[in-house]
């Protein structure tokens, strides 16, 4: 199998089983976290990735910047495969390769200053004299709203905001041709969320990077992405333009979890689909259509049959036995 | 309708050294009866400390707090412990952030509601245990059986938040606080939690503080709408006016600042700078120095000037209605 250079990244059908730990009336369980996931991203393209907590969003986004080791499946990076690449050929790969994560008061080290976290990447990558890194440190924090000033500060004397633009200026640093963003904005405040939403746009216009962009937000998916995954216990069970999974949703979850952000808007009609029952355990994942039991539409044929995705019209894909092509 | 609870020129202050920093100050509102009330802000603005001094769960030693709070014609503020242990539960009751907190974990659900039943009534046991699981039944929980033997380690975060519900509404309280009920909560699970707290508000005719930060929650949930900003309201209007009509800067620039979906946005409107800190207020309206409409009026510090219906503290209303 040979991945295709037009894409940054690409992943076929990637598995990842975690064991579940095994007591004494129990036999070992498998979690099966992320089961047979295609996921691809074009150059220059943002991506979405939404579902609930607990759906595998962020184990995929470990995956991909091999943070961890698929049970099965294949990830190509720039049409290159990448699944079983040890650490010392990794280290190129993650140059083009950068994460940024949703807490920016964990993902930073505390004792560390501005200067010491935004420039490791170039003392990682041996890049340039003292001189030139300290240049360079400066010009990507200008670049993020940073002071050069804030370069000896440590990230407690940051506001939520500025420690989450000290991240994406370590993302970035390097140029990379694809960053992983995982829930970037989740913890910050309204007024500082569109902020960061602004640079990150910003920044993709500058650099030309690729977003693979992890929220359950859908109002900021959809102001962020080009194209959007719909992720339920998993698997993708809907794949498309942001236009389309928007204004055409198929998937009953998809319908539901539209149907289910409060819109900021008064006099909204209030015919929200409500989902019934909670989120299955991925340890005992429903036979059939892993939706099914929260389904309202589900039916007996949904019991014995595991619905694939479909193309049911111009880049849209559905997995759903009641959808007819 | 009339005015269940009324807050009056509400002042809280955390000790720091010899200094006294105010979270909340000068705060006035009043909630009606079988209304719902959203107090919005973003974090650090001193909404949770103004709602959490009504039922006086600041610690005392290091908060001075000064101001009203009427409840029945009783000052809570001034209120004895033993008053107040009467009103905490019973009258007015409260839900939090993170369910997973304010439940015990060592102790069945069964337990922890049975305890607050005996708070406040003397109810034999079997009625008590019948009384919990009826409202177990109504917040949606179906298993109630199984659930009153379960511990809150075994239950999901929406339905650890259903039993807190559970837990507030027992005693059909007449005010219940929520202070950012489905924060932590999933989208879908979020839709759940705020149509049963619509549900259960118009069975018992609860009147609902309820503190987000989520605009998209406010206009779900509102009638009436305070918004709030380092320490202060600065915007108090009914919900159609807030999002038809908004008059305060911060709460324009609030509104604008929000993705919308079905709407091509290039650009999101953002609010530069950053919130001032509690310690170094800056004199004079405190949004001025992120405000786009800002004038030499502004070093005065603004009164809130009435409206239209609302209440707005910004200079530019400062003549009343004509504007």
């Amino acid at each position: 199998m040979k991945g295709c250079p037009e894409y940054v990244l690409q992943t076929f059908g990637v598995k990842k089983y975690f064991d579940a730990s095994r007591t004494f009336f129990r036999q070992a369980k498998q979690v099966r976290a992320v089961d047979g996931v295609d996921i691809c991203v074009r150059h220059n393209e943002t991506v979405g990735l939404v579902g609930e907590s607990g759906c595998g969003k962020s184990t995929i986004a470990r995956l991909v910047l091999k943070l961890k080791r698929v049970t099965e499946g294949k990830i190509f990076f720039e049409g290159e495969d990448i699944t079983f690449l040890k650490k010392d050929e990794l280290r190129e790969i993650r140059k083009d390769m950068q994460v940024v994560f949703q807490d920016p008061y964990s993902s930073l080290n505390g004792r560390q200053s501005i200067y010491t976290i935004v420039s490791a990447p170039l003392y990682r990558f041996k890049i340039g004299t003292a001189k030139e890194k300290e240049e360079i440190t400066k010009e990507v924090l200008d670049r993020v709203g940073l002071r050069p000033s804030d370069m000896f500060k440590y990230p407690h004397q940051l506001s939520g905001g500025q420690r989450q633009r000290v991240a994406i200026a370590r993302a970035i640093i390097l140029h990379p041709k694809f960053v992983v963003c995982d829930e970037p904005v989740s913890a910050l405040d309204v007024s500082v969320r569109s902020q960061v939403l602004n640079l990150m746009k910003d920044l993709q216009d500058v650099f030309k990077m690729s977003y693979l962009f992890i929220s359950h937000d859908l109002s900021t998916v959809y102001y962020l992405c080009d194209r959007v995954y719909v992720m339920y216990l998993g698997r993708i069970v809907e794949e498309g333009s942001k236009e389309e999974i928007f204004s055409n949703p198929l998937h009953p979850y998809t319908k539901i979890l539209l149907s289910a952000i409060p819109q900021p808007v008064v006099g909204r009609k209030k015919d929200i689909l409500l989902l019934a029952g909670e989120n299955p355990s991925p340890i005992d994942i429903p036979s059939g259509c892993r939706f099914r039991t929260r389904c309202p539409f589900a039916d007996e044929t949904c019991m014995s049959c595991d619905p694939v995705l479909m193309e049911v019209g111009m880049d849209h894909k559905v997995a759903c036995l009641k959808i007819k092509k | 309708m009339g005015k269940q609870l009324e807050v009056k020129s509400l002042t809280v202050g955390f000790r720091s050294g010899r200094e006294v920093h105010n979270a909340v100050s000068n705060v006035t509102y009043y909630l009606n009866r079988g209304e719902t009330l959203c107090i919005v802000g973003e974090s650090g603005c001193g909404k949770s400390v103004s709602v959490s001094s009504i039922l006086r769960l600041l610690p005392e030693s290091s908060t001075v707090i000064s101001g009203e709070i009427l409840f029945g014609g009783i000052d809570l503020l001034q209120a004895e412990e033993k008053t107040l242990d009467q009103i905490r539960g019973d009258k007015i009751s409260m839900i939090f952030q993170e369910p997973m907190t304010s439940l015990n974990p060592s102790m069945t659900i069964g337990r922890q509601l049975i305890e607050s039943v005996n708070a406040h009534e003397r109810v034999p046991k079997e009625k008590a245990l019948d009384l919990c699981k009826r409202m177990l039944t109504e917040v949606g929980i179906h298993d109630a059986e199984r659930c009153m033997n379960a511990y809150p380690h075994e239950f999901s975060g929406g339905m650890r938040q259903r039993v807190m519900i559970a837990m507030a509404m027992i005693c059909k309280p007449e005010i219940l606080i929520a202070d950012e009920p489905t924060t932590a909560l999933d989208v879908t699970v979020q839709a759940q939690i705020l149509s049963l707290m619509r549900k259960l508000k118009n069975e018992y005719g609860t009147s609902i503080i309820f503190i987000t930060h989520d605009m998209g929650v406010v206009a779900e949930m509102a009638d009436d709408v305070i918004v709030m900003y380092a320490g202060e309201i600065v915007e108090k209007s009914s919900v159609t006016e807030l999002f038809t009509n908004p008059k305060h800067p911060y709460t324009k620039g609030l509104l604008a600042s929000l993705p919308h979906i079905g709407e091509k946005q290039n650009r999101l409107y953002s609010i530069e700078g950053t919130v001032p800190s509690l310690a170094n207020m800056p004199a004079g309206c405190r949004f001025k120095q992120r405000c786009k409409e800002k004038c030499d009026a502004c070093n005065v510090h603004p009164d809130l000037y009435k409206s239209g219906e609302g209440y707005v503290r910004c200079v530019l209303y400062s003549r009343g209605d004509d504007l």
